[in-house]
């Protein structure tokens, strides 16, 4: 592609008149239509892109092609690049077909699919107007909105933002690592474990990166209806925007200092299958979409948003952390699982000195040993289904009951994406283990050291919704945790 | 107070010496020196049988032995597919439990497949009556690959189950994994751990041939499709021991 197209925040893009529809939303909403119309078999269509993603249904993948998405491994991030970059295609050959008066010359030559920057302030973690209109009424187009589907939580639907600690990139932004090699556990980094082609590792679940858990998972269960499962929410408009801002937010990560994504050849190498805006094979590798210029495109911004609420040692913020090479050591866990129904649920276990404590006294500390990290892991999270919102996870200090669930004790987010899948033993996509999440809450422990609100004996977790529940529907399904662990490295 | 944080700075290994450093880390040794013990005593047996011209009959030994044989391959054959889950389990438990959440969850595995080896080790002594036993069992083993039934349970085998951290819970929970683990494992593996116990004596290359399989389907994450292929394998395997 000779010219670089530019990928815009769709907050920003100015209207003028009643109608939230300027020109690059309204060749979107026409190109969907156009899209919608094409028969399901026809890969340049809305319903094979949506199967590109998962295929309802399907115990194993019907072709090279569809039910192919990569989630809970480090393959998510490029993968995604890869699927939004042809379905980009496809929306701009559409486009630069349309014959409407409302949509410029320009604006067909260069459209590029907009992000959906919820953390932009103001409204803008509100659905986009453009997405909420029942109807499409700009010039002579007066038709039934495609960018508008029922299937959505309703007070989203109706103009409610979503809760901010389900968009807030932060905690992703702050992690130096893209990925943790296997032989030091199942820990995540932004992007997501070390696997091959697959949810799996041979010794346990993949865990999804912070990114891929928040803003990304979160912000499909809070969006809810045909977005909060894997094998609808490609259905929704919307689906297309929120990735795009995920992969900004990874190419803004990618700018930031010391931040390297992996070069190692199983994950450059691995190819994927793709169609092209003619319906045409194409293939695309991790290697081959670390450059968006590369690709054909670049964002408007991408500057990081702004750093996680949560207290922190401001020297943690700069320091680039020395990459350990031990397996961390469980300390501590639940016994029971926790059943979370909706309401505010709370655990507490004991917490054993991590190996080494009584070393410490007796040898001098190696001078060149990395820094010490505190894991909180939470496994075997199951569901029939999404409940249709995310929940916040906070360590709690003892003495802080009556505000366990406040921002700077907020260490991350059980997004459940994916959730109906984890425990399906009929698919490989991700087979039977439940979710899996891991957080690393080593800045929240010094803090509360250094302010002696730490019990180094005992923990306490908190599992709160990110939005309360809507009264005018029915109670969400159950949500049961399998264990909550402190790990420390 | 110390801060924990500042105490965990010292390497933990720093307390061990070499070899308990290792165990650290590789908490699943005990699995590989059994399996490969194991093997030694199967093919030193099997070399003895044979410059000796014995053991041929399985009617020819005691009930108790037949089962000691029985265990003796499946540890073998079975164990080193423990691996990932043994290594889960360790590094799911607190540091000072891991020999003892090893050794529950084994010793749970290892009795599911026992109480197998009772059924399977009758086909065995059935196996040396009939010319085509072995090739018969064989392709039912090759038919039970194309199954959903050995799909599932091949998915079965890396699901992980949450463990308590200590006391009485997290022993019967090291034990329950262990059954679960086993019963997804026999009925993953049962049809070729049968052909197996069909094939007896003089079976070594048999033996080789359905271990690769059994583990690889466990340490390949894309195990679950390589059915077709290996009932191919079995396919043939059957043909060459008619011919």
């Amino acid at each position: 592609m000779a010219e670089t197209l530019v990928r815009q925040d769709v907050w920003k893009l100015e209207t003028s008149g009643p109608t939230p529809f300027e020109e690059v939303t309204l060749a979107y909403a026409l190109a969907v239509d156009v899209m919608q119309r094409r028969r399901a078999s026809d890969p340049t269509s809305w319903a094979y892109q949506a199967e590109v993603h998962a295929v309802r249904g399907a115990v194993k993948p019907p072709d090279k092609f569809r039910h192919q998405c990569q989630h809970f491994t480090w393959f998510f991030l490029p993968w995604h690049r890869m699927y939004l970059a042809w379905f980009e295609r496809i929306i701009r050959s559409i486009v630069q077909d349309l014959d409407v008066d409302a949509i410029s010359a320009e604006t067909k030559q260069t459209w590029a699919l907009p992000y959906w920057n919820y953390e932009g302030g103001g409204d803008t973690a509100k659905l986009p107007p453009a997405f909420r209109e029942r109807r499409l009424v700009v010039g002579d187009v007066d038709m039934a909105n495609p960018l508008f589907v029922r299937r959505r939580n309703r007070r989203i639907n109706a103009g409610q933002a979503l809760p901010g600690a389900s968009v807030r990139a932060g905690l992703a932004m702050a992690e130096f690592f893209f990925s943790e090699p296997p032989e030091q556990g199942p820990f995540s980094g932004l992007g997501g474990s070390e696997t091959d082609w697959h949810h799996g590792r041979g010794d346990g679940p993949g865990l999804p990166g912070e990114l891929e858990v928040t803003p990304h998972g979160s912000v499909h269960s809070d969006v809810g209806g045909l977005m909060s499962a894997f094998d609808t929410a490609g259905l929704d408009p919307i689906f297309w925007l929120h990735h795009c801002n995920i992969d900004r937010l990874w190419e803004a990560w990618a700018h930031q200092r010391g931040r390297v994504n992996p070069d190692q050849a199983r994950w450059k190498d691995l190819v994927f299958h793709f169609h092209d805006e003619s319906g045409e094979e194409v293939t695309g590798t991790s290697g081959s979409v670390v450059d968006t210029v590369a690709l054909g495109y670049e964002y408007e911004d991408i500057t990081p948003p702004p750093p996680a609420p949560r207290r922190r040692r401001q020297s943690m913020v700069e320091e680039v952390p020395q990459r350990s090479t031990e397996r961390p050591a469980m300390v501590g866990a639940t016994d029971d699982t926790v059943e979370l129904t909706g309401q505010p649920a709370s655990v507490e276990f004991s917490v054993e000195p991590p190996p080494g404590v009584d070393a410490s006294r007796r040898r001098r500390a190696a001078p060149e040993a990395p820094a010490a990290r505190v894991y909180l892991r939470v496994d075997n999270v199951e569901g029939e289904r999404n409940p249709g919102h995310s929940y916040g996870v906070f360590v709690t200090p003892p003495g802080d009951e009556e505000e366990a669930a406040v921002d700077d004790y907020h260490v991350g987010n059980l997004s459940l994406f994916g959730i109906e899948d984890a425990s399906n033993l009929d698919q490989d996509h991700p087979g039977g283990h439940g979710l899996a999440y891991s957080y690393d809450i080593t800045d929240l422990v010094e803090v509360l050291e250094a302010e002696g609100r730490w019990d180094p004996r005992r923990i306490k977790v908190t599992f709160a919704p990110n939005q309360p529940l809507d009264p005018e529907e029915d109670p969400p399904p159950p949500v049961r945790v399998g264990r909550v662990s402190l790990y420390f490295r | 107070m110390t801060s924990v944080l500042t105490a965990a700075r010292s390497p933990w290994w720093a307390v061990s010496v070499w070899p308990g450093r290792f165990a650290q880390r590789h908490p699943d040794w005990v699995v590989w020196v059994a399996a490969a013990a194991a093997w030694a005593v199967i093919v030193g047996l099997e070399a003895g049988s044979a410059a000796h011209g014995t053991g041929g009959d399985l009617r020819d030994h005691s009930w108790v032995v037949i089962q000691a044989g029985w265990m003796l391959m499946t540890l073998a054959m079975m164990g080193p597919s423990t691996v990932p889950a043994v290594r889960r389990v360790a590094f799911d438990s607190l540091p000072r439990r891991r020999s003892r959440a090893i050794s529950i969850w084994l010793a749970a595995y290892f009795a599911v497949w026992l109480v197998f080896g009772t059924v399977a080790t009758g086909f065995a002594t059935f196996g040396e009556r009939v010319r085509w036993a072995l090739p018969g069992a064989l392709l039912v083993a090759a038919a039970y690959e194309l199954s959903r039934r050995k799909r599932r349970a091949l998915r079965a085998c890396h699901v992980t189950v949450p463990l308590p951290p200590n006391g009485r819970k997290a022993d019967i929970a090291c034990a329950r994994a262990g059954v679960r683990h086993g019963t997804a494992c026999v009925e993953a593996c049962w049809a070729l751990m049968t052909a197996m116990a069909v094939a007896g004596h003089g079976s070594l290359l048999l033996m080789v041939l359905l271990s690769t399989i059994i583990v690889a389907q466990r340490w390949l994450v894309v195990a679950t499709r390589l059915g077709p292929h290996v009932a191919v394998i079995l396919v043939a395997t059957a043909a060459l021991v008619v011919l």
